[in-house]
């Protein structure tokens, strides 16, 4: 039985199905998906003006508040997103990759600090972000598709293979976790009729003017779809761990536009901000063979071709 | 690193990611699953709204220890309207953030820690403008104004029965500062 264990274990986690330049691709992916996702998270703290007050935040984050920041510095907005993007184009490039996401990780915890202790909300938007990062950064993918390392070095298959295994259980299990979290704290309230998601879009689209997120409140209007959506949601967060071992590319392929249309459908109808979470679903595919398919792909990335040797 | 301690990393991770789950530790980089998993299912909503235009231009209306009038707007703050609304809207009224609004127990919901948010409002305004207690300007009464909209037959036959405009004005070191008092409704407020 242990014998067995350990065996699907190593197979998992050690074998050799992703070709290690997967690792490199992955990188340059979260590294450009973030360009993006750092916009959209960040910028508002960017029309702050510099020689302004200071604010004094209204309940810090539990970092801030152990490190004693009670108020803002407006120069540091800009100076710690210029830092962050800069590190971020650092990490496609794999450019000096571990000091890049370290600065990264450093400029998303001060940016996140300083957004959420003004009004105390605790957003988690950068949660997936940060431990596909923290993985980047224990594995090998500084040296494969990386400016900084032009020396041709020979990666084994089950080094790259672990860190995209992990990246997959760790994007799959915040859906789950979320799933079971859900029947945990409520029960079978979640799934009796359709408040939870009702009562969300109601909020939303009461928040500021009705005639905004009008998709929303008729959405809202109709009980039995507000119910459809609660069943959905949770089908499709119990169900999220299984793709991880799906080998057809086509099944796999439906079920990931399915999670992305309903983090659109979420963003359009309810503003809930995960709707860059999607771009973290190409980690479940064979980015290498993707790149080996269209030439104007191949040509991009061969320009970064030192890392890995054939 | 070796398969032997790749495994050791892996198990030690994999732990990382469940723990926090488990205990309900609702703080960034941890778990926020617990927090937005608590269902308020009710046959009424009530549900608070604000006026863009008011809150954007106008922000709050202040009296200051000289009796003057003013209004305190996101741009004198220096803070984005994002977390401008998020005070004007919640804090004003003494609600606090999701996480401690929706903090988990093995009882349900409660509230994770008990804050002054009459206390903490006065003291954001005043530190921010520059305003000490013996500063004339010192603010001392803070006015919002928002809307309440009041849903009813929400899981059958959903509809808008009627909608309230609310001021309400909090003074400082009130001991008595207490909205849901005057305002039943607050009770089922969702937010």
């Amino acid at each position: 039985m242990l014998k067995s264990l350990s065996l699907k274990w190593k197979n998992f986690w050690f074998d050799d199905q992703f070709d290690p330049k997967n690792l490199g691709l992955i990188r340059i992916w979260v590294g450009f998906s973030m360009i993006i996702f750092n916009f959209s998270q960040f910028t508002n703290l960017l029309g702050v003006d510099i020689f302004g007050p200071q604010f004094y935040y209204i309940e810090q984050l539990w970092y801030f508040k152990l490190l004693g920041i009670e108020h803002t510095y407006p120069w540091t907005n800009y100076f710690f997103f210029a830092l962050l993007q800069a590190s971020t184009v650092a990490l496609m490039l794999g450019f000096k990759t571990r000091t890049a996401i370290a600065l990264m990780v450093l400029s998303i915890f001060y940016l996140k600090g300083v957004r959420d202790s003004a009004a105390g909300d605790d957003h988690h938007r950068y949660l997936m972000w940060m431990n596909v990062l923290f993985i980047l950064f224990v594995s090998k993918s500084h040296l494969i598709y990386a400016v900084s390392n032009k020396v041709v070095r020979n990666i084994k298959g089950w080094e790259a293979n672990w860190p995209i295994r992990l990246m997959q259980v760790c994007v799959s299990s915040f859906y789950f976790i979320s799933a079971v979290a859900k029947l945990r704290v409520s029960g079978l309230n979640w799934v009796i009729d359709g408040s939870a998601v009702q009562r969300v879009l109601l909020i939303k689209s009461a928040r500021w003017d009705f005639e905004d997120l009008i998709i929303g409140q008729w959405f809202a209007q109709h009980p039995t779809l507000c119910w459809l959506a609660v069943l959905f949601t949770l089908a499709f967060e119990f169900t999220f761990p299984i793709f991880v071992f799906q080998k057809n590319q086509r099944i796999k392929g439906l079920f990931l536009v399915g999670a992305t249309a309903f983090h659109i459908l979420n963003k359009v109808m309810a503003t809930v901000g995960f709707w860059a979470t999607p771009l973290l679903f190409l980690l479940f595919f064979d980015l290498n063979k993707l790149v080996e398919r269209y030439t104007w792909l191949k040509r991009i990335v061969s320009k970064l071709e030192f890392g890995v040797k054939n | 690193m070796n398969k032997k301690v790749v495994s050791f990393f892996i198990a030690a991770y994999l732990i990382y990611l469940i723990l926090p789950a488990i205990f309900k530790w609702d703080y960034f980089p941890m778990t926020w699953a617990p927090m937005y998993s608590a269902v308020v299912a009710s046959d009424n909503y009530v549900i608070s709204a604000l006026d863009r235009d008011k809150v954007r231009n106008e922000g709050f209306l202040v009296k200051h220890r000289d009796g003057s009038r003013s209004n305190v707007t996101y741009k004198d703050l220096n803070v984005p309207l994002r977390s401008f609304w998020q005070i004007y809207s919640q804090r004003t009224y003494g609600f606090g953030p999701q996480v401690h609004r929706f903090a988990i127990n093995e009882f349900g919901p409660y509230n994770l820690i008990e804050v002054n948010w009459n206390e903490r409002l006065f003291n954001t305004l005043n530190k921010t403008l520059g305003y000490s207690e013996d500063d004339p300007k010192f603010i001392t009464e803070i006015t919002a104004t928002k809307y309440f909209h009041f849903f009813e037959e929400t899981r059958t036959n959903p509809q808008l029965n009627h909608t309230i405009t609310d001021t309400l004005t909090i003074k400082i070191n009130d001991p008595h500062f207490d909205p849901a008092a005057s305002r039943p409704y607050l009770k089922e407020l969702v937010e």
